[in-house]
């Protein structure tokens, strides 16, 4: 749960948060998670209050162990002259200059902050005054409202985390985890120095994305990236690809051709599925690292290759030398002193919420998607202010209440997120950000069929259903108390769809492929009987006509089934 | 803005709006503690110097350094928060009433406009 530090001259923005926003922590003086205004100790003569002006916030700084995720920060502080910043008051006397200082002391105390927790982001509670400053800064956020509401509030405080979570280190979340807070401290170090870099990882978990994205680009290297997969490449054409050929040295050389060695040098060379390599290529690998020069297929003369290297693997390569089939020598020049292993999804439970809301986030933004979302605003009449980058994930029931007035709210509850995090994604980030946007396409098309006109409800907000997590996960759903049949029923539905996001695949054609794939899970699930498929799908007092109409539109012939489920 | 529009919107209009704009966006029906914040927000204030007050009282005070303006728009101002002050005071008597104070809380934003459209004009 977020935790946030309000400093603000009055009770009124802790006491909103605190009773409207439960989804943040703020944090107190005295360590307590609830404000004082229903503190049992206010009472009884505490004097730690919440921060009501610098000097207080940088206590209750001081009392944390760690930083909170955010400073909520008003502008205006109406509080006694010797407590405003800053403590020498000789260029600001008067009751004019004081006041002055009261009306800016928020910057006065955003620049204390800056200087003193340099990573502490702030959302400052400003206005829109022309005459005021605006400090700028990476991790400084606005809220212009004149007049602030608990909803507006909390989409600027989830905005600036979001922000701030993207931009803390390029593209990568690293969230709480020990593993990854482990691997962040060891790539830190590890970045700044030449050696051979190993990194090992089952599937999806992101090794090539760190490699190109925070290690390459942290080590200071002026030469270029050069990426291969070897597990993508003939094994015929990989001695050419490596280490380069001359022209009509093989068949089909019909010109010179420079390996990636050569192509990487003064730069990095990442190889992934290093432990795809075979004997022979591992001997020649090894002498190009030995020596740091190539020598082309078909030619004499030796050509620099010296990369910094970056390997990967989700093999264990400690176990392919025990078990001879990965040389020991080269082993040793990956560097296995300083391997980095990047954990799996399972393994930093603590992140999935967070992962999940910007894996959402990414495909509702993504072009593959767009078409769909744009179909989907352009039936539910939105602000003139909509933003794509506006969009929100909100864990929580659907309510118009907490949605974004200026983009798209993605509502997601807590019980299909606690399923999220009792799956074990075997395929890491790639099956998270494939559920990602099958939920989206699923959600939507299944909003677009609805009946409604435009205008029936608030727009811009789709909600996620439990029961199609479980179907995507492929999991047993929760059982419902009451309706134990139809909980058996829907069990049935226990299946992955796939859906394939490739291009030239017209959007239409994926979003048709898996509603068909869902209408023929139902129609097992439910016996072929249209008018509850119809009610699972719509609602109660859906005509089954609706659903034979459809099934017809995606060529599904209720006779076929029949005839397939006989 | 004018120090002292920015003092009164600080000291006053803010806090006595949120919780209307709160409740307006609700999708559901106060309870008691949400009627206790909107009433908080009319009688239950702070001035300058962080001693409580009521809003009207506020007013009353804030009056006496206005800048200068017609006294037409302090007293379009003064009518409409009398106005909410009185909708909000019955709510312990008549919560089924709430929708009224907050429209009436809700109409000192758009005073408030107007009255920092008119400083501006003069």
């Amino acid at each position: 749960m977020p935790r946030l530090l309000i400093i603000d001259d009055r009770d009124q923005t802790v006491e909103m948060v605190h009773r409207h926003l439960p989804q943040f922590e703020t944090i107190t003086r005295c360590g307590r998670n609830i404000p004082c205004q229903v503190c049992e100790e206010r009472d009884r003569g505490c004097t730690l209050k919440c921060a009501h002006d610098h000097s207080e916030a940088a206590e209750a700084l001081s009392r944390q162990s760690h930083l909170p995720d955010l400073a909520v920060l008003d502008l205006h502080f109406a509080i006694p002259e010797e407590r405003l910043l800053p403590e020498d008051k000789s260029q600001h006397q008067g009751r004019r200059a004081i006041e002055e200082l009261r009306r800016k002391q928020g910057l006065y105390i955003l620049e204390r902050l800056r200087r003193d927790y340099p990573n502490l982001p702030v959302v400052l509670l400003t206005t829109t005054d022309a005459d005021l400053p605006k400090p700028q800064g990476p991790l400084v956020y606005f809220c212009e409202n004149e007049v602030v509401d608990s909803r507006t509030l909390a989409a600027e405080i989830t905005r600036a985390l979001e922000m701030r979570h993207a931009s803390q280190e390029g593209p990568i979340f690293w969230g709480r985890s020990p593993a990854m807070a482990a691997l962040r401290r060891q790539i830190a170090v590890i970045s700044r120095s030449p050696l051979p870099v190993l990194f090992e990882g089952e599937t999806g978990t992101g090794k090539s994305y760190l490699a190109e994205h925070v290690l390459h680009p942290r080590s200071g290297v002026k030469g270029p990236l050069v990426v291969t997969d070897l597990s993508t490449i003939p094994s015929t054409l990989l001695p050419a690809h490596l280490f380069g050929a001359r022209r009509g040295s093989y068949t089909g050389a019909v010109e010179d051709q420079p390996g990636v060695f050569e192509q990487a040098h003064g730069g990095t060379l990442f190889l992934d599925e290093i432990g795809n390599l075979d004997p022979d290529l591992q001997r020649q690998l090894l002498l190009v690292l030995e020596r740091g020069t190539v020598t082309r297929l078909g030619d004499v003369r030796p050509r620099p290759a010296a990369p910094r290297l970056i390997a990967a693997t989700n093999q264990d390569l400690a176990q392919l030398v025990r078990d001879g089939r990965f040389r020991h020598d080269l082993y040793m020049r990956l560097n296995p002193a300083t391997r980095l292993r990047v954990p799996a999804l399972r393994d930093r439970r603590e992140d999935l919420p967070d992962l999940v809301r910007f894996a959402l986030l990414d495909a509702l933004r993504s072009d593959a998607l767009r078409p769909l979302v744009r179909a989907y605003l352009a039936r539910f009449p939105t602000p003139e202010d909509f933003r794509d980058d506006a969009s929100a994930v909100v864990v929580g029931k659907p309510q118009a209440a907490r949605s974004r007035r200026d983009g798209f709210t993605v509502f997601f509850s807590s019980s299909a997120l606690q399923r999220l995090g009792q799956h074990d994604w075997p395929g890491n980030h790639r099956e998270l950000k494939l559920f990602a946007s099958n939920s989206l396409v699923f959600a939507l098309a299944q909003h677009l069929d609805a009946d409604g006109s435009a205008g029936d409800r608030a727009p811009a907000i789709l909600s996620i259903p439990d029961a199609l997590v479980d179907q995507l996960l492929g999991s047993e759903p929760a059982p419902r108390k009451q309706e134990a049949r139809a909980a058996s029923a829907v069990g049935e539905l226990g299946r992955r769809v796939e859906v394939m996001l490739k291009p030239g695949h017209s959007f239409a054609e994926i979003s048709a492929d898996v509603e068909r794939q869902y209408l023929v899970a139902l129609f097992r699930a439910f016996d072929g009987d249209l008018s509850r498929i119809a009610r699972e799908l719509f609602g109660a007092g859906a005509d089954r006509r609706k659903v034979h109409l459809r099934m017809n539109q995606l060529g599904l012939r209720l006779r076929e089934l029949r005839g397939a489920q006989g | 803005m004018h120090p002292w529009l920015s003092r009164l919107r600080h000291d006053l209009v803010k806090r006595a709006v949120w919780a209307a704009r709160d409740l307006h966006e609700a999708a559901r029906d106060p309870d008691a503690a949400d009627l206790a914040e909107l009433r908080r927000g009319m009688f239950e204030l702070r001035d300058s110097e962080g001693r409580p007050i009521t809003a009207g009282e506020l007013w009353r005070r804030m009056c006496t350094d206005a800048p200068a303006i017609g006294a037409a728009a302090l007293d379009s101002f003064a009518s409409v928060l009398t106005a909410a002050e009185r909708q909000v005071a019955k709510l312990p008597a008549h919560p089924d009433a709430w929708r009224e104070a907050v429209e009436a809380v809700l109409r000192i934003e758009s005073a408030f406009a107007a009255l920092a459209r008119t400083l501006e004009k003069e």
